[in-house]
Formats: structure tokens, C-alpha cells, sequence
């Protein structure tokens, strides 16, 4: 299958615009359509290394970010599509990258129930499955980001999926979602970093997405074991925090704060015991990224080792 | 008037103060402390009123008094007749 990259601009822009476009992201298939210039540059620049399938191959999602009629166009305002149907309230056509961004993983959070979905970033480095599981604010794509600057796998920036009753990870690698003061200190962390379009006056500020795919293998659908689970707290100006956290409460609180959890009511809570048995869980406060990265390659020896 | 457990549940005990309770008829996970745990047990055997939990709960905790062994007793109780793990009968 080629990559996305492997096209030309014009092949891709041509695809996109007929809705023919159906990207490889993990396990799903995602069939796109848009005209919008943002979203074309977005996906070209993020997704350059995603695999894409034939035009009349399965999807598992169908999206589409277009104005509804031209009105709508004359007035720069889109919709997002999902299977037909409108889901969402009517947006800002500048906002499209980022609303394609928060569709994709809508995506997977309402539907794919065939694993355990925790609400986390997970990453992986020498075969060891990290989860991240954290409230929006608590920092957990910020340290993502920096962890995947600093030579770790990104498996997910959002999901963790997790067959039923076993640790393993699903792969699931996607673009890292930035927001606000976040945006600058990852450019701080590294100069280098590849970043998609900036998007302004979003309901959650500023957001930029970060392509993510940079360590080898990152579209290896290969399952990989969760050993560490660290709940990350980013607080301004605090010092490094690192204890352990008891794993009842580590599995009250990403239980409870996953996707399906409740849903899948006994298989979810053997999945989680399953889990909680096989990892280590820390809580870890940070204010300095590059001290918790450090923290976490320690982390990450002491796994290998056990 | 004697309590009784609601259904049996399924726990997660990784060997820290609290345990994960599942209870299968609601689908609900609570975090319970070991004396709702061990309250749990004793009602799954057999229906049981509050003193007859406060007398055995200070039989086998060692060094508690009467009074101590009563609040905690009690409060457990309330709490897991709030989770509806117990129920009287």
C-alpha cells in the first residue's frame, strides 16, 4: 500500500476533494472528502507516512468537511459529516483542520467497542506499552509530545485500546493535539517540530496538531504490553513529583474515566484487572518537561529489568 | 432487622487499603475500604444485624474498642446500603 506522501499534490488534493481518500490510521480505515485548503495542507503535512488503501476499499468511517450549500460557503462556514449525517453544530471554515482532528478521534470514542477504551496518550519504547491517563489540562499530549521528541513510539494521543482481558495495546497512531501555552513550549522543547495548521479562537483556545509518526515502526499494527501507567499533573512552577499510586486507585480512576468502561460491564472490569496486574502506576507532577522525560527513561529501565 | 449482600460481586485486590468491588447486577465499580470488604463477605454468608457485625468485627480486629468498632461498622454499612451492595431483610 503507498503512503500518502507517494502521491502528488495534485493526485491527493483530487482524491480528497471527490471523497475518495482513505487513510490508514491504526486499525481504521477512514474515507475523507474535502475541498477546504487547511485540511488538505493539514493531511499532507501530518499524514504524509500513513498507508492509504484503494479507492473502493472498506472504510470504517466516512467523513466530510463542506459547507452545507453555497450560502454557507459565501459565509465560510462548514459541516462535518459523519456517514451523511451532521453530528455537530456548523463551524468556522478556519477551524476545519482541527474539527477534522476532533471527529477522527469522535470517531473511535462513540464507536469500535470491540476493546477497552481508556481516555489516555500511550506510547511505547523497547517493547514496554506506557499509558498516560489524565483529565483534559493535566498535561498528558504535552509530555506525549515530548516523550515522542525524545525517541519514544506514539501508539495514541487520545485512545488506549486494549484487547478484552489481555494488557496489550493497539496501535493507534495519530497526529499529538496541542493547545494554548502547550504550543510553545513543545517549540521551546524542540525547533525541530513538525506542526499542521494553528487554529484560533477554538472552544478550547488555541490548537495546533503535532505529527507524531517520527519513530520507526510507528505504523507497525504489531500489539504492544502496557507495563507502566503514569498519571501526569503539569503544574506550573512545581517541582518533580514521582510516587507511587496504589492500583486501586489507578483502576478507579482510568476505569472510570474510559470510554466504554461501563459499558462493557463485566468484560471491562476483567480487562482492567487484567491490566492493572501487569503494570507499575505512578502518579508524577511536573512543571519541566525535559525532568520528566528523564524521570520516565528511568521508569522504563526499571520495567525492562522486572 | 439483618442486613444482606445484594448480589456477589467481583473484586480487584492489588493489596492496598481499598479494593475494587464489581457489582455485576448494577454493572457499577466502587472502591471500597477492607472493613466494607470484609462486611461484604460476612453477608454473603449469611444475613446478619448490625450488632451481630460490630460482635464479630471486634472478635476478629485486633486491639479496637467497642466504640471504635461501632463507628466503623456502621459507617460501611451506610455506605454500601448507598452503593445498594446490601440490603436489609
Amino acid at each position: 500500500m503507498p503512503r500518502f506522501k507517494e502521491i502528488t499534490d495534485t493526485e491527493a488534493k483530487d482524491t480528497l476533494a471527490r471523497g475518495d481518500l482513505r487513510l490508514m490510521v491504526g486499525p481504521f480505515a477512514y474515507c475523507l472528502q474535502s475541498n477546504e485548503t487547511l485540511v488538505f495542507d493539514g493531511l499532507r503535512k501530518l499524514y504524509g507516512d500513513h498507508q492509504i488503501l484503494p479507492t473502493e476499499s472498506f472504510s470504517d468511517f466516512h467523513l466530510s468537511l463542506r459547507p452545507a450549500n453555497l450560502v454557507q460557503k459565501w459565509r465560510k462556514k462548514i459541516d462535518f459529516y459523519f456517514d451523511g449525517q451532521r453530528p455537530f453544530n456548523r463551524i468556522e471554515s478556519q477551524h476545519a483542520y482541527a474539527f477534522l482532528e476532533w471527529g477522527m478521534n469522535w470517531c473511535v470514542s462513540t464507536t469500535a467497542n470491540e476493546q477497552l477504551k481508556l481516555h489516555a496518550a500511550v506510547l511505547a519504547k523497547n517493547g514496554i506499552g506506557l499509558i498516560l491517563p489524565g483529565l483534559p489540562g493535566a498535561g498528558k499530549s504535552t509530555l506525549a509530545a515530548a516523550l515522542c521528541l525524545a525517541g519514544w513510539r506514539i501508539l495514541s494521543d487520545e485512545h488506549a485500546l486494549i484487547p478484552f482481558r489481555t494488557n496489550n495495546l493497539i496501535p493507534l497512531c495519530r497526529p499529538i493535539s496541542l493547545k494554548n501555552q502547550s504550543i510553545e513550549i513543545i517549540r521551546k522543547f524542540d525547533a525541530n517540530v513538525v506542526l499542521g495548521p494553528e487554529t484560533h479562537e477554538t472552544h478550547k483556545g488555541t490548537v495546533v496538531h503535532m505529527k507524531a509518526d517520527l519513530a520507526p515502526g510507528s505504523h507497525d499494527q504489531s500489539f504492544i504490553p502496557a507495563q507502566l501507567m503514569i498519571f501526569p499533573r503539569y503544574s506550573q512552577e512545581a517541582k518533580l513529583v514521582l510516587h507511587k499510586k496504589p492500583k486501586t486507585e489507578a483502576f478507579m480512576f482510568a476505569g472510570l474515566h474510559s470510554f466504554n468502561y461501563s459499558l462493557l460491564s463485566q468484560t471491562g472490569f476483567d480487562t482492567m484487572c487484567t491490566l492493572m496486574d501487569a503494570v507499575s502506576c505512578y502518579d508524577l507532577t511536573f512543571s519541566d518537561l525535559d525532568k520528566a522525560v528523564q524521570v520516565i527513561e528511568k521508569l522504563l529501565l526499571e520495567a525492562g529489568k522486572s | 432487622m439483618k442486613w444482606r449482600a445484594c448480589s456477589q460481586g467481583r473484586i480487584y485486590d492489588a493489596g492496598n487499603s481499598h479494593i475494587v468491588y464489581f457489582d455485576p447486577a448494577s454493572g457499577s465499580t466502587y472502591m471500597i475500604n477492607e472493613v466494607a470488604d470484609w462486611l461484604l463477605t460476612e453477608l454473603a454468608i449469611n444475613p446478619l444485624t448490625t450488632e451481630e457485625l460490630i460482635n464479630r468485627f471486634m472478635s476478629q480486629a485486633e486491639e479496637i474498642s467497642g466504640a471504635e468498632a461501632k463507628t466503623l461498622v456502621e459507617a460501611q454499612i451506610s455506605e454500601l446500603q448507598s452503593y445498594d451492595l446490601i440490603e436489609a431483610s
